[in-house]
């Protein structure tokens, strides 16, 4: 549990996908990509094609669901879902990279409230 | 965002409402939305548009990425899903198998029967003749060389062709011949048995088997008979018998009476050539053997067959090579020595634990044992087939029901291939493990090969091979049934308003179950007359009485009684004084205290040596050159007392009754009756048929003694004692009675025979009881095997006959209800199921029967006396038989007359 998830790009953008669907609902690609982007204040910035693959591994690993509807404007299309199996996956996930960053925290000796 | 799971399975997306997209839709709406998104910022669509794609990526490769990603977390959700529904058949034939369902605990158990013995057979197979033989290297480069006479497998060499071959140009790199035979080697305690091999210089390299220590035979060591008293010891025999001293090299050991030096040891797995109940114990060179020397040497004549020969090929030789080469040898020497060498060749073949002699005999008796347990396993496979059937015929409504509702077919068939295979995996197991069980408690020995520490061991070629079978039976009993399932018919149970009564049960699986019944009948019955039979062994008169009896066996590790030969220990005949021996021998067991009595005699009743002869009255003319067959037995004085027979006429044999009086003879009273009925047989006189009545071929009666057992158990032959010391050249068993235990006289007898001769074998002894057992063992053994056999094969019946009658009670499922509805009682339906249970049995129990009477009448003398349509065994065997019909037709008999007839008729 206690391993550093260093430049684990994928699996950290599943991450920020899964928790961004957590706190705001079903979204489509293009809202998740505008929460990824307002959240991370532009720091983490990917190309916005590269979500995708992450949506559809997630929905591979049945932690998102989905479903097609019409958008307030009338467009089709795909809406993403966080499921239960999402839901526990993510809260596993989180644990385990806050108990490797506090690990990396400690080690680094810079104490949690400093850099908060 | 609730949608029916089926859309998903079945990746209907697509296919649904107009309201799904495609991939490229997905990406389209993206980039679509970010467009219009700077143009409302006040861009120009170009702008947006290389905006856009400037912060999207490349739309191509992310929508093939994204088909990537969904084709394999498909085909892995399909997997998953194929999974998990096979997880719950093999969980739900488990559940099956602990609630106790008769049809899961059925097959496990009878798989597991039918593959433990095939098991069995496989680890046997693989110990007797698949195993390379121990201790020899390289076993696929020997050529094993079978002499063939007159088209014949003839089972030695004469050595000079041996010689030819040797010297004459063949692909063979080295080439031996041995010969083997008993010997005595002297110990502190006496003389032992002993096998030895007389070997060529290079018997060792040919076999592979070079001494671990010292050295094999040199080449100088070959000729000179009897000049090269060196010897190599087998590992067993230098730790056994030895005692294992690290010096070995350099000891002495006597052979025959002949020093050796010991030389080498062979390697520890290695116990000779042949793997057979002789394990070699010692090898000296082949010219050591005492038939070497002189005129008559065994070796020195093409007329005389004394060796056998292995061959190495040379690097890069074939066998056929190899053949070829012998073959024009012998040609050659039939050219030479026509009046020997007719007809005569060798056959080259291929060397390995299986005897080369006519070795096609035991492939073939191999192969029918083989076939015969793959039957059984076939016939276990048909009878679950059987039953299987009849429990999908049971629920072939709700199946069709199902089927119809859109259940997959192929579903139900995985449902029952899956528990079809978790069976017979189980089964298998069980089989497995209690065949290894059962074999490490059997050694090679009991099958008549004797190698020091060999065991039948389970092999990974074992265990593969009972797998694959295991499998292969899941697909025999489980295919059947699953393919009904995938026949269009099936669908049309729903519409079926016969009640299904239209199907008949398989005329196959009829005659099956009543055979198998039969079978078990016929070998139920053969095991009760041969346990019957045993129990009369008691009763009969054995006119003897073996307790306190003791019998000494002179031959080491024999299966029968042996005898002490003494001209072949080098003691004179009788004529020349050979029967100071008896008396020194008689003498020193009669002395040892708790010894009430000692005698010494030529045989034993039911030691089952056969010792016959024709007699004829002296005083008739000889007309009848056949005679009367009896038994003789050559016995010293106190003979009847040690067996504890009385005398009843006359007088017993004396220690006068020697080479300087004439011939006398106590007779039994069947003997007596025999030649002369109704008269006095003291003092007749009779003789050998056939033979001029000289002196020394007939003999005065001078006493009768009252019925004694034959030398085999089945006969009673009259019976006649003549003097040990009348006859010129006896073998010898020792007799003693005595009141303590004799194994705690083994001591005492060991040390009397020694004050007599310190060059005598040491005997073993064997209670007179265990003689009597010995003697009755084929009946014990029939009986015990045909028993085992007929529960295994009553098993299987009963599964036949469940099978069938459940089956035919499932499509009459209509016809009970309206019977019972018509007012039939229970009782009347469970009686109809009987009978037709009945039905079903009757033509096995009478063939079966009739078989079993006509095998017993064959086989009577073995019975011992008892009648052979013994009604005790006929009616008890009968009765098992009847019941166990009668119980595996309970179930289905119970739920025919359980039907509700509402129910019934609803069925349609």
């Amino acid at each position: 549990m206690g391993s550093v998830r260093a430049g684990n790009l994928y699996g950290t953008l599943e991450m920020l996908i899964l928790r961004g669907l957590e706190l705001s609902g079903p979204m489509n690609g293009v809202g998740v990509a505008d929460l990824i982007g307002s959240r991370s204040d532009g720091l983490f910035r990917v190309e916005e094609g590269s979500l995708y693959p992450a949506l559809h591994r997630l929905q591979g690993k049945g932690l998102v669901d989905w479903e097609w509807r019409r958008t307030e404007e009338g467009k089709r299309a795909k809406f993403y879902e966080i499921t239960r199996k999402g839901r526990r996956a993510l809260s596993s996930e989180l644990k385990s990279w806050v108990a490797s960053t506090r690990a990396m925290l400690s080690l680094l000796e810079v104490p949690v409230e400093e850099v908060v | 965002m609730k949608r029916p799971r089926l859309k998903r399975l079945f990746h209907w997306d697509k296919f649904g409402s107009n309201m799904e997209g495609s991939l490229d839709d997905e990406v389209n709406f993206h980039l679509e939305t970010r467009i219009e998104q700077l143009v409302a910022e006040g861009k120009t669509v170009t702008e947006a548009q290389a905006e856009v794609l400037k912060r999207f990526g490349d739309p191509e490769s992310v929508v093939e990425r994204c088909r990537r990603i969904d084709q394999a977390g498909q085909r892995s959700r399909v997997f998953r899903e194929h999974l998990s529904d096979i997880i719950q058949d093999v969980r739900q034939t488990l559940r099956g198998l602990r609630k106790g369902g008769a049809y899961a605990v059925v097959a496990v158990l009878s798989l597991a029967v039918g593959i433990g013995v095939n098991t069995s057979m496989f680890t046997a197979i693989h110990a007797v003749i698949l195993a390379p033989v121990p201790g020899v290297t390289d076993q696929d480069r020997i050529v094993d060389m079978v002499p063939v006479v007159m088209g014949d497998d003839h089972w030695a060499w004469a050595y000079p062709d041996f010689e030819n071959v040797r010297g004459a140009d063949t692909p063979f790199q080295s080439i031996a011949a041995w010969a083997e035979r008993d010997a005595t080697y002297g110990t502190e305690e006496g003389g032992r048995r002993a096998r030895v091999s007389y070997a060529t210089s290079e018997y060792f390299d040919v076999l592979g088997a070079l001494p671990t220590l010292g050295r094999g035979f040199l080449h100088s060591e070959e000729r000179g008979v009897g000049q090269h008293p060196v010897a190599v010891v087998s590992h067993y025999f230098w730790q056994e018998q030895l005692g294992g001293p690290p010096d070995i090299l350099g000891h002495s050991l006597t052979l025959d009476g002949i020093p050796y030096t010991v030389v080498g040891v062979a390697p520890e797995e290695f116990i000779g050539a042949r793997v057979n109940r002789n394990a070699v114990d010692i090898w000296v060179p082949l010219f050591q053997h005492p038939d070497a020397g002189g005129e008559e040497s065994v070796f020195g004549d093409r007329g005389r067959f004394s060796v056998q020969v292995l061959g190495r090929l040379g690097p890069g030789a074939t066998i056929s090579e190899a053949r070829a080469a012998v073959q024009t040898v012998f040609a050659g020497l039939e050219a030479e020595y026509p009046e020997t060498n007719r007809d005569r060749t060798v056959k080259a073949v291929s060397y390995g634990r299986f005897p080369a002699q006519n070795r096609i005999y035991d492939v073939i008796a191999v192969v029918g044992v083989c076939g015969l347990l793959v039957v059984l396993l076939l016939i276990i496979c048909g009878n679950l087939a059987g039953m299987a059937l009849a429990r999908s015929a049971a629920k072939e409504q709700e199946i069709g029901v199902r089927l119809a509702l859109g259940s997959s077919r192929m579903r139900m068939v995985r449902h029952l291939m899956v528990e079809a295979v978790v069976l017979s995996l189980l089964g298998g197991g069980v089989g497995i493990v209690l065949s290894m069980f059962a074999m490490t408690r059997v050694s090679p020995m009991d099958l008549g090969i004797s190698a020091p520490g060999a065991t039948f061991e389970p092999s990974g070629w074992t265990l593969a091979m009972s797998l694959a079978l295991s499998l292969l039976a899941s697909q025999a009993f489980g295919l059947l049934p699953a393919l009904r399932y995938s026949r269009p018919e099936m669908v049309s149970a729903l519409k079926d308003d016969t009640g299904g009564g239209g199907r008949r049960v398989g005329r196959l699986q009829r005659y099956a179950a009543s055979t198998q019944t039969g079978v078990a009948f016929l070998l139920l019955l053969t095991a009760a007359l041969f346990l019957r039979s045993l129990e009369r062994t008691g009763e009969n008169e054995i006119g003897f009485r073996p307790e306190g009896l003791t019998v000494t066996d002179f031959r080491t590790g024999g299966t029968f009684l042996g005898f002490l030969n003494p001209s072949e220990e080098g003691y004179p005949s009788m004529e020349e004084g050979g029967a100071a021996l008896v008396d020194r021998l008689v003498g020193s067991i009669g002395a040892i205290p708790s010894v009430t009595s000692a005698a010494l005699s030529s045989g034993f009743p039911l030691d089952r040596t056969r010792a016959g002869l024709s007699v004829r009255p002296a005083d008739l003319p000889d007309l009848d050159a056949t005679g009367v067959r009896v038994e003789f037995t050559l016995v010293t004085e106190g003979y009847f007392s040690t067996i504890d027979t009385p005398v009843l006429q006359g007088r017993a044999i004396v220690r006068t009754d020697d080479n300087s009086s004439p011939g006398v003879a106590v007779v039994s009273r069947s003997f007596a009756d025999r030649l002369w009925p109704g008269e006095d047989a003291l003092g007749r006189q009779f003789s050998q048929a056939g033979a001029e009545s000289d002196a020394s071929r007939s003999w005065t009666v001078v006493g009768v003694v009252g019925h004694v057992a034959s030398s085999v158990v089945t006969e009673d032959l009259p019976q006649v004692f003549l003097p040990l010391r009348q006859s010129s050249n006896p073998s010898l068993i020792l007799l003693f009675r005595s009141d303590t235990d004799p194994a705690a006289l083994a001591g005492q007898v060991r040390d009397a025979i020694r004050s007599v001769d310190t060059g005598l074998p040491m005997p073993r002894l064997v209670p007179a009881r265990s003689v009597v057992a010995r003697a009755t063992q084929d009946q014990r053994t029939t009986g015990q095997v045909s028993g085992i056999l007929g529960l295994l094969v009553l098993l299987l019946a009963a599964m036949g006959v469940y099978g069938v009658v459940a089956l035919a009670v499932t499509t009459r499922i209509r016809e009970f209800g309206l019977r019972i509805a018509l007012g039939a009682t229970r009782r009347v339906i469970v009686r109809d199921v009987f009978a037709g249970a009945l039905r079903l049995a009757l033509p096995g129990l009478v063939v079966g029967g009739l078989l079993a009477a006509g095998t017993a009448v064959a086989m009577q003398s073995m019975l011992l006396g008892l009648n052979p349509v013994d009604p005790v065994s006929v009616f008890s065997s009968g009765v098992v038989l009847l019941s166990v019909v009668f119980a595996s037709s309970l179930g289905p008999a119970l739920r025919a007359s359980g039907i509700h007839p509402m129910e019934a008729l609803r069925r349609e």
